[in-house]
C-alpha cells in the first residue's frame, strides 16, 4: 500500500537548514498495523504528515495504492486524502464549536455525501464507538477517553483504507488508552491498515511491526510476534 | 509604577505595529473628520454669539396671513423701529438695518464694489463690532459718516489714515459724497449681519417717500430687550402695537379671513432671538442639516470607537498570560485597569493629536466644499478646544475604558489555564460589526439616493432656457441701459448671439454672488395679489425662449409697452379669477395693462413652479443683468467674444458673465452640500468599517487556526475554507443591510417629501448597494482567508 524510497525532508527557517528525514525506505502493506517509534524530534511526525500527504517529501518517492504522490499539488493531495485516509490525533484535534455528530460527519461533507447517507453512517460509527449517546453534546463536554473515540469515529466513518494515529494515546490514561489500542487493534483486524506513532512500548505491543526512527532515518524495524500469529 | 505601564504600552503599540497603525489611522481619520464636521457644525450654531447682550436682541418678523395662504418675512417697514421704540417700554433700542448692498465706492482714481449696510446710529450701541479708529460714540452722528471695515479702508487707503477723509459711493452721476468717521474691525464670518461699510438709513434710496409708510417692507428690525423681561411679555403687546399701526391692512385681511378670532391669526409682529436669526426665515441655513452633519461625526467617530473596542478585545486573550503573571505577582484589578485604559489613552491620544494636524491641513478644502466660514482659527478657539475635549474624554472613558475593564476582570485560574476563551466577546464583536456595516450602508444609501434627488431636481423642466443663455451682472459702476444698448449695438451681427436682453434680477446666482426678489401687491376686483415683479427689457421671453400662450410679446413698435404694459404667468392670471387676463387693468383703470401671457416657470427655486409672476418693462428702473441667448455648442468661443465686446461696452465693469444652468446650482446648494458631506461621510465610514473588518477577520481566522487545518485534514479544499470564512462574515454583513435599508428607505421618502418634485426611490439603488458593501467585505476579509484556505494544515496544527 505504502512505498516509501529515498525519501527526504527539509525544513529550511531563515538561517539553517534541518533535515528531518533522511533517505527513508519503507513498504507497508495493506492490512499491516505498523509502529513508528524514535525519541522527540526524530522525524517520526513528519513521516506521519508525508505518509498522510499532509505534506510533501523534499525529494525521493512515495507511492500510495500505486499512485505517486510525492510531488502533488496541495489540491491532488486532497482529492486523494478524503476518503481514503483518517486521522488520529494525540490531542484529539475535535472542533469545539460542533457537537459529537457534526464532528464525525465533518469529513462525509467534504466528500459530497447526501444528508440521509451521512446520517446512516454517523450512527453506525457511533453506536460501535459506543459513543452515540454524546451525539449532541460538544467536545468539551467529554472525558478524554471519550473525545478519542469521537476522533476515531470521525476517522474511520469514511471507511478509509488508511488510519494514521499520531501517538493516540498520549492525553490518556491507561484505562483508555488500552480501549483505544483495543478499538485500533479491532479496525486493523477487520482489514484497515494502520500506521501509528507512538513513544509507548506497550501501545508498540499492539502493532505488527516496530520501526525505529534516529535522526531522521530508519534504524531498525522488529516484527512482533503476534504478527506471525496475524500471518 | 507609571513608567513601568507607559513603557509596557509603548512596546505593545511597537510590537503590534499593524494593530496599533489600525488603530491610530483609524481614530487619526475619523477624529479629524469628526473635527472637521463640528467645525462646520460649530460655524454654523455660533452664528451671532459674538454680540454680548445676545440674550437681549431679538429679529422683528411678521407673520401676514394672506389670501394666497400665511407667510413670513422679515422685511419690515421704515417706521417701525421708530414706533416699537416708542410704544414699548421693554424695548429699550430698535435700531433698523437694511441689509448689505453692493455698490460702486471711489476715491480718487480707485473703483471698487462693496457691501453697504444701512442703519441707525443706534446700531454700534447694541451690536459689537469693534471700532479699530474714530470715535466710537459719534460714528454715525453726521448723516452721511460712514464707517469702513477694516479690510476695506485697507484696499481703499492703504497707509493712509482715512478718518475724515471723503469717498464717493454710488452709480456714476448719481455718487454722493460720504465721509469716513470709523474703522471696524471686519465683522466675523458668522455674523447674519454682514458689511464692508455702515451709514446712515437716511441715506438709502427713497427713504423720504418711504419713512412713514407701513406698506413697504424692504428692511429688518432688530431690538434689544431690557434685562429681566423675556420676549413673551413684548410679544404680547405686539398685538395691540399691529392694531394701533397696520389699521387698513387688518380690515382687509379681517374681509378675506372672516373665520379669525383674533389680530393674531391675521397678522403679527413677532421676535425672533439673534442667536437663531440664522436659521430661520428666508435664505436661512437648515438647522436638520446642522444637526445631521454632527450626527455625522458622531456616526464616524463611533464606528472607529467600534474598531478599538473590537481589536482591543479580540487582542485580549493574547495579552491573557502577561495579565495573569501580573495577577500572582499582586497587581490589583485597578491597577491592571489602569495600565489597561493608559495603553488606550495613549492610542487615543496619538490619533486625536494627528487627527488634529490632519484637520488642519484640510480645513482648507473642506471649507471650500462648504462655500467658506470655516476657519483654522476656529480650531483653536477655547469654546470648540473645549466640546473637542470632552468628545475625546468621554470616547477615551467608555471605548478605552470598557475593554481594560473587561481584561482586568479575567479570572486568574482560567487566564493560567489559557482558558480566556474570546467565545462570549463573539457576540459583541459581531454586534459591533453589524452595526459599523448597518451605519455605513445606511450612509451610502443616504447619499446616493440624494445625489439621485439631485440630479433629478436639476433635470426637471423650469419653463425657461437654461443652457445656452448667459447672465452677466451689469455691476454698479456702468448703467445698465446704456451697457445693454451698446451690446445691442455691438452684437447685432454676431451670428452666435441669437437675441439679447436686460432685466432687473438674475435667475438664480451669478458670479456677483447677488440674488434678489421683488414682492408687489396689485388691486383687481377688490383682491389683494401678490406677485412677484420682474423688470425686464424687450426680447426677455425671446431669450428665456418662455412661448406666449394668449396675447403678445412686449413689442418696441408700442409706445406704451414701457410704461403699463405687463406680461403675467398662468398663476397670476388664476389669482385674478380670470381664464383670459389679456386686455384686462391691474390696479385700476388706466393702470397696467396685461398684453400677454405666459405659462408658469421656476424664476426663484426648483419646487415653485406656480408662481404669480408679473414681467413689466420701465425706462426708470435699473437693467442690472444681461442676458443673451447663445446660438453655438462652442460656449468658450462666446465667452471670448463676449469678454471682448463687454471691455468695450463697460469698461468699468468687470466681466462677471456665466450661463444659467451654472447660476441655477444656487438652488441646490443645499442638496449638493448635503450629498457631498454625506459621499465624503459613506467613503470614510466604509473605509474605517473595512480597516476593523480587516483586523477582525485576520484575529478571528487565527482564533480558528486549529479548526482550519482540522477541516483540510478531513478533507476541506482551499475553496471550501475561504467560502466558510467569507460566509461568516458575509452573514453579519447582510444583517447590517437588512437593518440599513428600512431605516434608509424610510428617513429618504421622508426627506423626498420637502420637494414638489421627486424620485421615486428606486429598489436597485438598494441592490446596488447591497452588492457593492458585500463586495468590498468580501475582498477586505479575502486577504486573510485566502491565506488561510492555503495554510498548511500541519503547521496550523502544530500551533496547538
Amino acid at each position: 500500500m505504502i512505498q516509501i524510497q529515498n525519501l527526504k525532508k527539509s525544513f529550511r527557517t531563515e538561517e539553517v537548514e534541518t533535515l528531518a528525514l533522511n533517505n527513508v525506505n519503507m513498504n507497508i502493506a495493506s492490512g499491516e498495523f505498523a509502529a513508528i517509534m524514535g525519541p522527540s524530534g526524530c522525524g517520526k511526525s513528519t513521516l506521519l504528515n508525508i505518509i498522510g500527504m499532509l505534506d510533501n517529501p523534499t525529494e525521493g518517492s512515495y507511492q500510495f495504492a500505486g499512485h505517486e504522490v510525492g510531488g502533488l499539488k496541495e489540491r491532488q493531495r486532497t482529492q486523494l486524502r478524503k476518503g481514503n485516509l483518517g486521522f488520529v490525533f494525540q490531542s484529539f484535534n475535535l472542533i469545539d464549536e460542533l457537537t459529537v455528530y457534526e464532528n464525525v460527519e465533518l469529513p462525509l461533507i467534504y466528500l459530497k455525501m447526501n444528508k440521509a447517507e451521512r446520517r446512516e453512517k454517523v450512527k453506525v460509527v457511533l453506536e460501535r464507538m459506543k459513543i452515540a449517546h454524546r451525539e449532541k453534546h460538544f467536545p468539551q463536554q467529554l472525558s478524554g477517553g471519550q473525545q478519542q473515540r469521537v476522533a476515531i469515529s470521525r476517522a474511520v466513518v469514511t471507511n478509509p483504507k488508511l488510519i494514521l494515529a499520531d501517538e493516540p494515546t498520549g492525553n490518556l490514561d491507561s484505562k483508555n488508552g488500552i480501549e483505544v489500542m483495543n478499538l485500533l487493534t479491532e479496525l486493523n483486524q477487520e482489514g484497515t491498515t494502520i500506521v501509528m506513532v507512538t513513544h509507548s512500548d506497550r501501545d508498540s505491543h499492539y502493532a505488527h511491526r516496530v520501526i525505529n526512527l534516529f535522526d531522521g532515518q530508519i534504524v531498525t524495524e522488529s516484527q512482533n510476534r503476534a504478527m506471525g500469529a496475524m500471518l | 509604577m507609571f513608567k513601568n505601564y507607559l513603557k509596557i504600552a509603548w512596546r505593545n503599540i511597537k510590537r503590534n505595529k499593524l494593530h496599533s497603525f489600525i488603530h491610530i489611522t483609524g481614530l487619526a481619520v475619523a477624529f479629524s473628520i469628526c473635527i472637521l464636521l463640528f467645525l462646520v457644525a460649530y460655524f454654523h450654531l455660533s452664528y451671532d454669539s459674538f454680540h454680548k447682550e445676545k440674550d437681549q436682541l431679538f429679529r422683528t418678523s411678521r407673520f401676514v396671513n394672506n389670501a394666497q395662504g400665511p407667510e413670513v418675512s422679515s422685511q419690515m417697514p421704515l417706521p417701525a423701529a421708530a414706533a416699537l421704540e416708542a410704544e414699548i417700554p421693554e424695548i429699550e433700542t430698535a435700531v433698523t438695518v437694511h441689509r448689505a448692498m453692493p455698490e460702486n465706492f471711489s476715491y480718487g482714481d480707485i473703483n471698487m464694489e462693496r457691501l453697504i449696510t444701512r442703519t441707525d446710529p443706534d446700531f454700534f450701541e447694541i451690536f459689537n463690532f469693534p471700532v479699530i479708529k474714530g470715535n466710537s460714540a459719534t460714528i454715525l452722528s453726521g448723516m452721511h459718516n460712514i464707517a469702513l471695515s477694516e479690510s476695506t479702508a485697507n484696499a481703499i487707503f492703504g497707509e493712509t489714515d482715512p478718518i475724515g477723509k471723503d469717498l464717493k459711493i454710488g452709480k456714476p452721476g448719481q455718487e454722493q459724497i460720504y465721509s469716513v468717521s470709523a474703522v471696524l474691525k471686519d465683522p466675523p464670518k458668522n455674523s447674519s449681519i454682514h458689511f464692508d461699510a455702515v451709514t446712515r438709513i437716511e441715506t438709502l434710496y427713497g427713504y423720504a417717500e418711504n419713512k412713514n409708510n407701513w406698506a413697504s417692507n424692504a428692511s429688518n428690525v432688530f431690538v434689544k430687550i431690557a434685562k429681566n423681561h423675556g420676549p413673551g411679555i413684548v410679544e404680547n403687546k405686539l398685538v395691540s402695537f399691529v392694531e394701533k399701526y397696520y389699521p387698513e391692512q387688518l380690515a382687509q385681511l379681517k374681509s378675506e379671513h372672516s373665520e379669525a378670532m383674533e389680530t393674531l391669526e391675521l397678522l403679527k409682529v413677532h421676535l425672533t432671538n439673534i442667536e437663531d436669526v440664522h436659521f430661520s426665515g428666508e435664505r436661512s441655513a437648515s438647522i436638520a442639516l446642522v444637526y445631521a452633519i454632527m450626527a455625522l461625526g458622531a456616526f464616524i467617530l463611533l464606528i472607529a470607537c467600534f474598531n478599538f473596542v473590537n481589536l482591543n478585545m479580540a487582542q485580549s486573550f493574547k495579552r491573557s498570560r502577561e495579565l495573569g503573571v501580573r495577577k500572582t505577582l499582586g497587581a490589583f484589578k485597578g491597577q491592571l485597569f489602569l495600565q489597561l485604559w493608559g495603553e488606550a489613552f495613549l492610542l487615543y491620544f496619538f490619533g486625536f493629536i494627528m487627527g488634529m494636524g490632519l484637520a488642519y491641513q484640510l480645513v482648507p478644502a473642506f471649507s471650500a466644499q462648504f462655500g467658506g466660514g470655516i476657519e483654522i482659527a476656529t480650531l483653536f478657539q477655547p469654546a470648540f478646544l473645549v466640546i473637542m475635549l470632552i468628545v475625546f474624554i468621554v470616547v477615551t472613558l467608555i471605548a478605552g475604558g470598557y475593554p481594560a475593564l473587561k481584561m482586568a476582570n479575567f479570572g486568574l485560574v482560567e487566564i493560567l489555564k489559557g482558558n480566556v476563551s474570546t467565545k462570549k466577546p463573539g457576540a459583541l464583536r459581531n454586534t459591533l460589526l453589524v452595526s459599523q456595516f448597518a451605519i455605513s450602508s445606511l450612509l451610502i444609501c443616504v447619499s446616493w439616493i440624494a445625489s439621485q434627488q439631485l440630479d433629478f431636481l436639476r433635470e426637471i423642466p423650469i419653463g425657461f432656457e437654461r443652457e445656452q443663455v448667459i447672465s452677466i451682472p451689469v455691476g454698479y459702476q456702468e448703467d445698465g441701459r446704456t451697457v445693454l444698448a451698446r451690446m445691442r449695438n455691438e452684437l447685432a451681427e454676431d451670428p452666435n448671439i441669437i437675441s439679447i436682453a436686460g432685466a432687473g434680477g438674475n435667475l438664480g446666482r451669478g458670479r456677483d454672488r447677488t440674488t434678489s426678489t421683488s414682492i408687489t401687491g396689485l388691486d383687481y376686483n377688490q383682491n389683494q395679489i401678490s406677485a412677484y415683479s420682474l423688470l425686464a427689457d424687450f426680447d426677455y421671453l425671446k431669450t428665456l425662449q418662455i412661448p406666449i400662450i394668449k396675447g403678445r410679446d412686449f413689442d418696441p413698435n408700442f409706445a406704451t409697452d414701457t410704461i403699463n404694459a405687463v406680461v403675467v404667468t398662468e398663476s397670476f392670471a388664476k389669482a385674478m379669477g380670470e381664464s383670459d387676463p389679456i386686455g384686462k387693468y391691474l390696479g385700476g383703470e388706466g393702470a397696467d395693462q396685461i398684453i400677454g401671457m405666459v405659462p408658469d416657470f421656476n424664476a426663484y427655486s426648483p419646487s415653485e413652479k406656480e408662481l404669480p409672476i408679473l414681467i413689466h418693462l420701465s425706462n426708470d428702473e435699473t437693467i442690472n443683468y444681461i442676458f443673451l441667448k447663445v446660438g453655438t455648442n462652442d460656449p468658450q468661443v462666446v465667452m471670448e467674444r463676449l469678454e471682448s465686446v463687454w471691455e468695450k461696452v463697460a469698461p468699468r465693469s468687470l466681466f462677471n458673465a456665466s450661463f444659467l444652468d451654472e447660476n441655477l446650482q444656487a438652488w441646490y446648494e443645499m442638496e449638493s452640500t448635503l450629498t457631498r458631506v454625506f459621499g465624503i461621510a459613506s467613503a470614510i465610514a466604509i473605509f474605517l468599517s473595512c480597516m476593523g473588518l480587516f483586523a477582525i477577520s485576520m484575529l478571528v481566522i487565527e482564533l480558528r487556526t486549529k479548526e482550519i487545518g482540522i477541516r483540510k485534514v478531513m478533507g476541506a479544499s482551499v475553496n471550501e475554507i475561504v467560502s466558510m470564512i467569507s460566509l461568516h462574515f458575509l452573514k453579519l454583513v447582510l444583517i447590517s443591510l437588512l437593518i440599513a435599508m428600512p431605516l434608509a428607505w424610510y428617513a429618504m421618502q421622508n426627506w423626498i417629501q420637502n420637494y414638489e418634485y421627486r424620485i421615486a426611490i428606486n429598489p436597485l439603488t438598494f441592490i446596488g448597494v447591497g452588492l457593492i458593501v458585500a463586495v468590498i467585505a468580501l475582498v477586505t476579509v479575502s486577504f486573510h482567508s485566502i491565506k488561510a484556505g492555503n495554510a498548511n494544515p500541519v503547521k496550523s496544527l502544530r500551533t496547538e
